[in-house]
């Protein structure tokens, strides 16, 4: 049972949905976020007396944020100063909504704003990584401007399951110069 | 008999309105792949957001989630289903599997919570829903895990979020709408949703008044009995808290008691000797930047113009206050 289990814990860790493994920051959706606190933990709590997983939720968020580009950080700084303007009321509002969404599309935005614009439709392609194909997922995906993003997204769209290994492959192993070229060939334009 | 609740204030009717939205859709779907029955999976929904509707502006919102989900999940109908549920073909794996581990892998691909929310909502204690997770994994031929089949049904469970008919998705909404303004609906529950699109129903100038009749009088008597059953459920919880951590008299053990081992921990919790990760964990600390990396999946959503994801819009999705407007314009490359 206990062999059963930890299988079970590793397919997990392969199949759902997570962006970022705690204290790795340049993980990719597709592996799971630690098991966290329903709520993130709060600042005016003391870090030793935070529970493990709390601990572990709080690094993975820092280690997101870390691996964000200059222009994320600046991006989300705004947003922060926005939402500190905010009618207490609205931004309650706001954090109640983005707490009811389902995990898989939350946790799309720890890769920031655009990527997480994009998430949702990249899944299918980049929900499901091998571990060693993490880092340099996560660097190609940084390195697509929003229209190649939108281009990608077409292409996960359209990929069926049992092809999206080998189309995955087969992106990793272009040269950034013909990733262009490359998906302009797949969405046929 | 029912208490009237209270009206909402506009904010909080905002907020109930937003987080019902946002989890309404998971809600019918969990709750239909458990019970293999629309109809009663309707009804479990409704006795749901009823009862949260009625507490939730008590609660504060990092609770509601799981507030929500616990109550879905405490209903009569989904903690045991008593009808022969019927599944598509595709879906057919969750017809073979017992109630208890049937919710538990729901939880996790239909809900989308992670696993120790989930065991939260179901009171048991991480090992065993993860235990009972392993339970209801598909396996291969030679009994292990399948990866491919976890994820097929993972993608399904998905597709029927997405691909909800806008007959099912009109009745979600006008119930969101009569919990949230505390009135009754036009309907006592969405138990009616039947193959025919709502518009006709709503226009329809005589009804037939066996069946329906018989189905609204059913209802009005079950479901006082129904939230009855929740605020004892409560009341036992709450005067109980030692039974929680095996899950005794609640979810998971009611049907399939698991049994709880011990799994190694990642070594982090209990291991002496010095602290792997205090080095690094003293420069988070000390950085200015702490606050904003705590919310960093928030603030990117709010940039982003706090869009909801596809199979969570209405048709016409509501986006926050465009502050963000301008900082869409922000070309995040470099």
């Amino acid at each position: 049972m206990l062999k059963t289990e930890h299988l079970l814990s590793a397919l997990l860790l392969l199949a759902s949905a997570g962006p970022l493994h705690a204290a790795t920051p340049t993980a990719l959706p597709g592996i799971p976020s630690p098991p966290a606190a329903s709520a993130p933990a709060s600042a005016s709590v003391s870090w030793p007396s935070l529970a493990a997983a709390q601990k572990r939720d709080l690094r993975s968020r820092y280690a997101a944020w870390q691996a964000l580009p200059d222009s994320e950080k600046q991006r989300l700084r705004q947003a922060a100063s926005a939402l500190a303007a905010m009618p207490p009321a609205q931004r309650d509002a706001l954090q109640a909504r983005f707490a009811g969404m389902d995990k898989l599309h939350r946790d799309g935005w720890l890769l920031g704003a655009q990527l997480g614009t994009f998430y949702p439709r990249l899944q299918p392609l980049f929900g499901f990584v091998p571990d060693a194909e993490r880092v340099a997922v996560i660097a190609l995906l940084r390195g697509l401007d929003a229209t190649q993003l939108e281009q990608l997204s077409l292409v996960s769209m359209r990929t069926p399951p049992q092809e999206r290994d080998a189309l995955r492959a087969q992106l990793l192993g272009l040269a950034p110069a013909q990733r262009d070229a490359w998906l302009r060939e797949k969405v046929g334009h | 008999m029912m208490a009237a609740p209270a009206p909402l204030s506009p904010a909080a009717a905002n907020a109930l309105t937003a987080f019902l939205r946002g989890a309404e859709r998971r809600a019918l779907v969990v709750a239909e792949l458990q019970t293999g029955d629309a109809a009663v999976a309707e009804r479990a929904v409704a006795v749901a957001m009823r009862a949260f509707a009625g507490h939730a502006t008590q609660l504060p919102m990092a609770e509601w989630p799981a507030r929500f989900w616990g109550l879905l999940c405490s209903t009569p109908q989904l903690l045991k289903p008593t009808g022969v549920g019927q599944w598509d073909p595709a879906l057919a794996h969750l017809g073979q599997l017992a109630a208890a581990e049937r919710l538990a892998l729901l939880l996790r691909i239909g809900a989308g919570l992670d696993e120790d929310a989930a065991a939260s909502v179901l009171g048991v204690a991480p090992a065993a829903y993860r235990q009972a997770l392993a339970g209801a994994c598909p396996v291969d031929a030679q009994g292990q895990p399948d990866a491919a089949g976890w994820r097929a049904l993972a993608e399904q469970v998905q597709a029927q979020v997405r691909d909800l008919s806008s007959a099912r998705l009109q009745q979600l909404e006008q119930l969101r709408d009569a919990v949230v303004t505390g009135a009754l609906p036009a309907k006592p529950t969405p138990a009616a949703v039947k193959p025919e699109p709502a518009p006709q129903r709503a226009t329809q100038p005589r009804r037939k008044p066996g069946k329906r009749w018989t189905l609204r009088t059913w209802l009005l008597l079950c479901l006082p009995l129904l939230l009855l059953a929740l605020v004892a459920g409560w009341w036992w919880r709450s005067h109980h808290p030692a039974g929680t951590a095996d899950g005794a008299g609640r979810g998971l053990a009611d049907d399939n008691p698991v049994q709880v081992e011990e799994l190694a921990d990642d070594g982090e919790a209990t291991a002496p000797g010095p602290d792997p990760h205090a080095g690094s964990d003293a420069a988070m600390l000390s950085d200015p930047d702490l606050g904003l990396a705590r919310d960093v999946d928030f603030l990117a959503w709010y940039a982003a113009g706090g869009p909801l994801p596809v199979d969570e819009s209405e048709p016409q999705p509501s986006r926050p206050e465009p502050a963000a407007a301008a900082l869409e314009t922000v070309d995040a490359e470099n």
